[in-house]
Formats: structure tokens, C-alpha cells, sequence
């Protein structure tokens, strides 16, 4: 099974304790993540690290989190599907997570703004999922094994 | 991939015990079983060192649209520079 990132899903699995960060840390060979999203991440820490964490601590916790827990996928595998993306979602800096989806075999993106993810034509082409919808998908799936 | 050979130092009556459990288990050799367990035991060791880490970054009360408000925030100051 695989499900695609976005941004939120990433920051919210680094900043909030909960089930999104159980669902990350438990399901290790499933989500995978356009290499913008980890980049974006990473240069708005100044904003989601409220805690003033250092740097380094930081980084080693991305670094473990897209080493074993979500896939990085860098942008030769997508680039050739932003155009049709950008003609799917409105915010540009969502077209990575749209790419990926259309590049590669998956059960949905997993994002907490449904609502930018909800054209009709974008739903036409790839699932959109809530913590919800993945969670019962990753339950089913453990249920199959 | 290159690959390292292993020597172990076991009991005999393990090893017999191992045999007996690895089909069950849905390994065929003593080397597949090995691989598996030391990925399940390396990625037991990161997940431990995440969570340690991720204890230190968790803010508290903070809910999904928060985040979503958040990036919505932080895009929208980029497109202004």
C-alpha cells in the first residue's frame, strides 16, 4: 500500500502528538512524500519548531523520519505530470503532491485540507483522504495480512 | 549490493528450536530470517530515537486546521516576497 504526504500531514506528524504521528511511525513502508514537501518543512521550521529546538536535532529528526517512516521521492519521478497537475489544484505549492499521485501506484493522498483538494477534476483522478479514511485503510490492510 | 558473511556462536538446541519455527514464520532459510530480524530491530531502534526526538518538538493543543492555517500562513507571506 502506498499513500502520498503533503505538508500538513508531514509537519503535523513532527509538531503533534496524536494519531497522526501513530500512523506515520507505525505503518513504516507506506507514505511516501514529493522531495518539496520535506524542503518546505524544513525551511519553515523558524514557524512550526515552537519550541526552539536546535537545528541539528531537527534535521536528525526529518532524517530519520524520511529514512525509514515516509519515502522521499525526488522530482524526476513526478516532473512530468505537473502540468497536468497544475491543472488539477490551484496552490502551486500543492502540484508536487498532485504529481506523485499521478506519477505513481497509490491509494490516495492524505491531507488535512480537503477543501483545496476537492475539485471535481482532481477527484476524478486520484482519492483524497482524512486521518480518518487512512486510518481505516491502514486497518483493513493489517486485517488482509 | 555487497554482501558480508556472519559467523555466529549458538546453542544447539536453539538452533534446532529456530529450525523448527522458521517455515511457520514464512522464512525459508536462516538467512532471510536473520536479515528480517535485524530490519525489525534497526527500525525498532530509529522509531525509538524519533519518538524521543518528536516528544521535543510536539506543541500541545495544537489541532489539524491549525497546521493547515499555518502553511496557508507561511505560502501566502512567500508569494508576497
Amino acid at each position: 500500500m502506498t499513500i502520498v504526504v503533503d505538508t500538513n500531514v508531514m509537519i503535523a506528524a513532527l509538531i503533534q502528538a496524536g494519531i497522526v504521528r501513530g500512523l506515520v511511525l507505525g505503518n513504516p513502508d507506506v507514505f511516501i512524500a514529493p522531495e518539496e514537501c520535506v524542503l518546505e518543512a524544513w525551511e519553515t521550521r523558524g514557524d512550526w519548531n515552537r519550541r526552539r529546538v536546535p537545528d541539528a536535532l531537527i534535521r536528525e529528526a526529518l532524517d530519520l523520519m524520511t529514512d525509514r517512516f515516509v519515502a522521499v521521492v525526488t522530482r524526476p519521478t513526478h516532473a512530468e505530470r505537473e502540468p497536468e497537475a497544475r491543472t488539477l489544484i490551484r496552490d502551486p505549492d500543492d502540484v508536487p503532491v498532485v504529481a506523485l499521485a499521478l506519477a505513481v501506484d497509490n491509494q490516495g493522498i492524505w491531507t488535512f485540507n480537503t477543501k483545496d483538494f476537492s475539485t471535481p477534476e482532481l477527484l476524478a483522478r486520484v482519492r483524497v483522504l482524512g486521518t480518518g479514511e487512512v486510518k481505516a485503510l491502514l486497518k483493513g490492510s493489517t486485517e488482509d495480512r | 549490493m555487497t554482501e558480508t558473511q556472519v559467523l555466529f556462536r549458538v546453542e544447539k538446541e536453539l538452533l534446532e528450536a529456530l529450525d523448527k519455527i522458521l517455515s511457520r514464520q514464512g522464512f525459508r532459510t536462516r538467512n532471510e530470517w536473520f536479515r528480517a530480524q535485524l530490519r525489525k530491530a534497526l527500525e525498532e531502534t530509529s522509531r525509538q530515537r524519533l519518538s524521543g526526538l518528536l516528544e521535543g518538538l510536539t506543541v500541545k493543543g495544537v489541532r489539524e486546521q491549525d497546521i493547515v492555517e499555518m502553511v496557508r500562513e507561511w505560502r501566502s507571506k512567500k508569494d508576497r516576497r
